[in-house]
């Protein structure tokens, strides 16, 4: 088996840019810009993500960026956080979770702030993270889990080419204690090479 | 809402349970020189569809092992038993429930028999029995058996012991021996159990 390198040695940028959207590692100092977004994003947060069931104070939010910065030093978790270019708007989170480097493998998670719902940021995100992840960290795989319930990130990952790979039943329990079943999306190099040509082309508008 | 899960640590559990042919007892400190034997008879075909953190080349490595899923044991992180048979009290191999979650909760079944005790159904056996401690003693509501998806004996257990097959997750591993391979995941529910147990025979 061929010897890998430290992931921890690897160099790779921490700051995609796309259309629209800054996508880059937290920062130290980041506390309150994250602390907005997601006091204003509780409520529809809260269903389906554990951390989002209380507001943060501003100290624990700026220790989390802190936390993720050092994370990402590592190379243990690569937390992003999504602003738009326009205006400087922080709309959410996303990044590469779950990570295993001997694959390589990742998980896309995201979400993003009510206001900026169905304007496609996410779907541009996640494509821009997923080329990041197959074009400079040479994933073999790169997959989205979520609830089976939670119908919006799931029309994420298919929108975005995803393929889904299976259910599994009562696999976790919801915030709200409930068993769920989790759905497992996943993408390999081959299907990115496909996409990538679609992705990169402008956007021509008109009915999709 | 978070939903209250009592402190696993304070569960109480067997250290033992029985089959029609298996006595399983939690894996502990002084099994290693048995355990080292069953492996080293087997190295050749524990290569490469491992998930038991079976890579023990000296006996102390043996050893080891058996004290850290004594620890786990403890810690209920992890329940690793040893497979005897009653007469000769040899052990045959190891059953295991692993990989787990409390929250939900669920653990992943493993199992491992010896090269030369192969082929006499001890796996899916012990895997009843297992199936039975994992729902009646630690109150889960899922077990999955998950495998190499070039692991065909597996999936027959996975199969013959009623899981239903829930994903092939392509490219999740990278193999001992360098491949990339697929992960299949089969899950069986509390309830499907509880249903399914009388007409299965042993």
């Amino acid at each position: 088996m061929p010897e890998r390198p430290d992931p921890v040695l690897l160099d790779f940028p921490d700051q995609i840019e796309t259309e629209r959207l800054i996508i880059r590692a937290p920062r130290p100092g980041d506390g309150p810009a994250i602390n907005e977004a997601v006091c204003a994003s509780l409520e529809h947060l809260r269903p389906w993500m554990p951390w989002a069931q209380h507001a943060p104070t501003l100290e624990e939010s700026e220790s989390i960026v802190r936390q993720g910065a050092a994370r990402w030093i590592t190379r243990e978790d690569l937390w992003m956080m999504i602003i738009r270019k326009a205006d400087g708007l922080w709309l959410g989170g996303s990044g590469l979770h779950r990570i295993r480097w001997d694959v390589p493998r990742f998980e896309i998670g995201y979400w993003i702030r009510p206001e900026a719902e169905g304007q496609g940021y996410v779907s541009e995100a996640v494509r821009a993270i997923t080329g990041f992840a197959f074009g400079t960290l040479h994933a073999e795989r790169v997959e989205i889990r979520c609830e089976a319930a939670n119908t919006r990130s799931a029309a994420v990952a298919r929108r975005c080419g995803y393929t889904l790979e299976g259910r599994l039943r009562s696999h976790s329990r919801n915030t709200q204690g409930e068993l769920v079943d989790d759905l497992i999306f996943s993408m390999l190099p081959p299907e990115w090479e496909a996409l990538r040509p679609t992705w990169e082309a402008p956007r021509t508008g008109g009915p999709a | 809402m978070i939903v209250f899960v009592p402190d696993p640590l304070l569960r109480d559990l067997p250290l033992c349970f029985a089959t029609p042919r298996l006595q399983a007892r939690a894996l502990q400190p002084g099994d290693g020189p048995a355990l080292y034997e069953a492996v080293a008879e087997s190295r050749v075909q524990l290569y490469p569809f491992l998930r038991l953190g079976l890579d023990v080349i000296v006996p102390a490595d043996a050893e080891t092992l058996c004290r850290e899923a004594w620890a786990a044991f403890q810690r209920r992180e992890q329940f690793r038993f040893g497979l005897w048979t009653a007469p000769d009290s040899r052990l045959v191999g190891l059953i295991s429930l692993h990989y787990g979650d409390w929250s939900v909760p669920r653990f992943e079944v493993g199992c491992w028999v010896r090269a030369s005790q192969a082929r006499r159904g001890y796996a899916t056996e012990a895997a009843r029995g297992i199936i039975d401690y994992g729902f009646a003693e630690l109150g889960l509501a899922r077990l999955e058996i998950r495998f190499d998806h070039r692991n065909a004996p597996s999936q027959r257990i996975a199969e013959r012991l009623g899981f239903r097959p829930e994903a092939r997750l392509r490219a999740y591993h990278r193999a001992l021996d360098g491949v990339l391979v697929d992960e299949v995941v089969y899950g069986l529910l509390r309830e499907e159990w509880a249903d399914g147990k009388s007409n299965v025979e042993f």
